[in-house]
């Protein structure tokens, strides 16, 4: 066993030694320069082959049991509940939607300012320009890429077996998720930011926070609010379906209703949601192009 | 006083930039490091308010031991030496006096530094700041519409607010055209005859060095080959420093 590790990982570096004279190059006058060895290629074609095993592993089979023919044959059910939906949209039923909407909304801002909120010290915490050698930012950034595996609809469905059903339970996933995504999208900004003014601001006897409140905030400032808000155009889509999980808002009455069949009710609470999605994103629009 | 004992430098990553750099700098002088760019005067400079550590030799300002500060005792250190830089360093997307007051920060307490609360007393620090160096009517211009030389003006004038007995300038003109230049020079003389500050100024062009200096310090390869007076040096001098005959580019006023 041990002759053949040593006889495998001989043979590897005889490989990047007979890689080396391709890397080397000779000028006229005889000095020679050679580029370092790149593992970049190796780990692609590794990645490459751990994907394609998944391929065929999970979605191969997933195709075989989902099979192409449903989508053909079921297609026409598509438009029918469309028809459906048109024709009867039913008006009465609005009362009922406003508290649900109400909700939606509520959890949506709810969310995104909490979880904007506690992404603030993170991103500085995660920005390695910021906190010098320290390993806190690695630290940071793993467990931030755990945070973000996650959807929020994930996080609703096990915040609702801890906490039960309810609003509570939908600003709590949307926080979850907001921190995940604000801190990453601003920690890549602040490690982007020009540092010279933070390095001048450190020389004058600032601490860290200090230069960074000084120097970097007014740098950043414009395109934090502009991710905010951005963020909440996806939160508020987001948490109307976080009521199909029971985490409160209008997805848990569409539930019901498309359950009990009545697409007349859920025609009207698509088009309400429509409504409040437009009038959102026109105005988060309007306010980051001022802002950038 | 700023003294220097046997100080060498190594970068990690086996970069020798000083070898066995010994000097005494006397409070108020005007002193201007020449020597051609990676010969060690940006690390000489950085050395001096522990920017870079240095790796043999000691460093000694006003009875500290520079290389042995740590944490707070740095930082107030820091509060009396100024840096300006060659590329300005300046808060960007916003206004001049912010630039400046950003120099009071380390005074403040640390919510109203952290919310950029400034006290009235404060702000009249930095507007006399900027009155010094001649622009105090572009305060509230945003920072990124002026020249580089006011631009580099703003950066004495936060460098001033703070106060300091030093002022450690690496390049201030490198980038800037000759006739601004010379402006900032000046600038600096006046600064270090009317308020006695220290000044060490890294400098790629001779002529203005011999110009506004009282001393000058030359590097080659990280050792001081010349250390004297600005009347003294010769052209003789000046090639041992530049380690070849000077060329149109160490010149900023070529026609002289």
């Amino acid at each position: 066993m041990k002759t053949l590790c040593s006889k495998i990982s001989n043979y590897i570096k005889t490989l990047i030694k007979r890689n080396q004279i391709h890397r080397t190059a000779i000028l006229k006058d005889g000095t020679s320069i050679t580029r370092p060895f790149s593992y970049s290629l190796i780990s692609m074609i590794i990645t490459l082959s751990i994907f394609m095993f998944f391929w065929n592993l999970i979605v191969s089979a997933f195709f075989k049991r989902f099979g192409v023919g449903t989508f053909f044959s079921n297609f026409s059910n598509f438009f029918t509940i469309i028809k459906r939906m048109v024709l009867e949209v039913n008006w009465s039923y609005f009362n009922n939607v406003l508290g649900p909407m109400a909700d939606t909304i509520r959890i949506a801002v709810i969310g995104t300012i909490v979880g904007s909120l506690i992404a603030i010290p993170f991103s500085i915490l995660a920005s390695q320009n910021i906190m010098g050698k320290s390993k806190v930012p690695t630290i940071i950034k793993f467990f931030l890429s755990i945070i973000r595996t996650f959807p929020i609809l994930v996080y609703a469905l096990i915040l609702s077996y801890i906490f039960g059903y309810g609003p509570f339970v939908g600003v709590l996933a949307t926080i979850i998720f907001t921190f995940g995504i604000i801190t990453k999208m601003m920690y890549e900004i602040i490690e982007t930011t020009d540092m010279g003014a933070f390095i001048a601001i450190e020389a004058t006897g600032a601490t860290k926070l200090q230069a960074f409140s000084a120097a970097v905030v007014p740098q950043i400032m414009g395109r934090f609010y502009s991710i905010v808000l951005y963020n909440f155009e996806i939160n508020l889509r987001a948490s109307a379906i976080l009521g199909f999980v029971n985490a409160g808002g209008i997805g848990r009455i569409m539930n019901d209703q498309m359950a009990l069949q009545r697409y007349g009710d859920v025609a009207l609470m698509v088009l309400a949601l429509l409504f409040v999605v437009i009038i959102v994103q026109n105005i988060s629009q309007y306010l980051r192009k001022r802002l950038s | 006083m700023i003294e220097f004992k046997n100080v060498g430098k190594t970068y990690p990553n086996g970069v020798v930039a000083l070898k066995n750099v010994s000097l005494k700098i006397e409070p108020g002088e005007f002193v201007a490091i020449i020597g051609l760019s990676g010969a060690g005067k940006s690390t000489l400079i950085r050395l001096v308010n522990k920017m870079t550590d240095v790796t043999e030799g000691s460093i000694v300002v006003e009875k500290l031991n520079i290389p042995s500060l740590k944490g707070k005792a740095l930082r107030h250190y820091r509060r009396k030496v100024g840096m300006v830089f060659q590329s300005f360093n300046l808060i960007n997307r916003t206004s001049v006096i912010n630039n400046v007051l950003a120099a009071r920060v380390p005074d403040m307490n640390p919510i109203s530094s952290v919310f950029g609360f400034f006290s009235k007393k404060d702000k009249l620090i930095a507007l006399e700041a900027l009155h010094k160096v001649g622009i105090l009517e572009k305060a509230y211009i945003r920072a990124d519409q002026l020249s580089g030389g006011q631009q580099q003006r703003v950066a004495l004038a936060r460098t001033l607010a703070q106060n300091p007995s030093i002022i450690l300038a690496d390049e201030p003109v490198a980038s800037l055209d000759p006739i601004t230049a010379n402006q900032i020079m000046s600038d600096f003389e006046r600064i270090n005859k009317n308020e006695n500050i220290t000044i060490l100024v890294n400098m790629h062009h001779v002529d203005l060095a011999l110009k506004y200096a009282q001393r000058v310090i030359g590097i080659n390869e990280g050792e001081i080959v010349y250390d004297g007076s600005t009347s003294d040096i010769t052209e003789n001098l000046l090639k041992t420093i530049y380690g070849r005959e000077l060329t149109d580019e160490d010149i900023m006023f070529k026609d002289k």
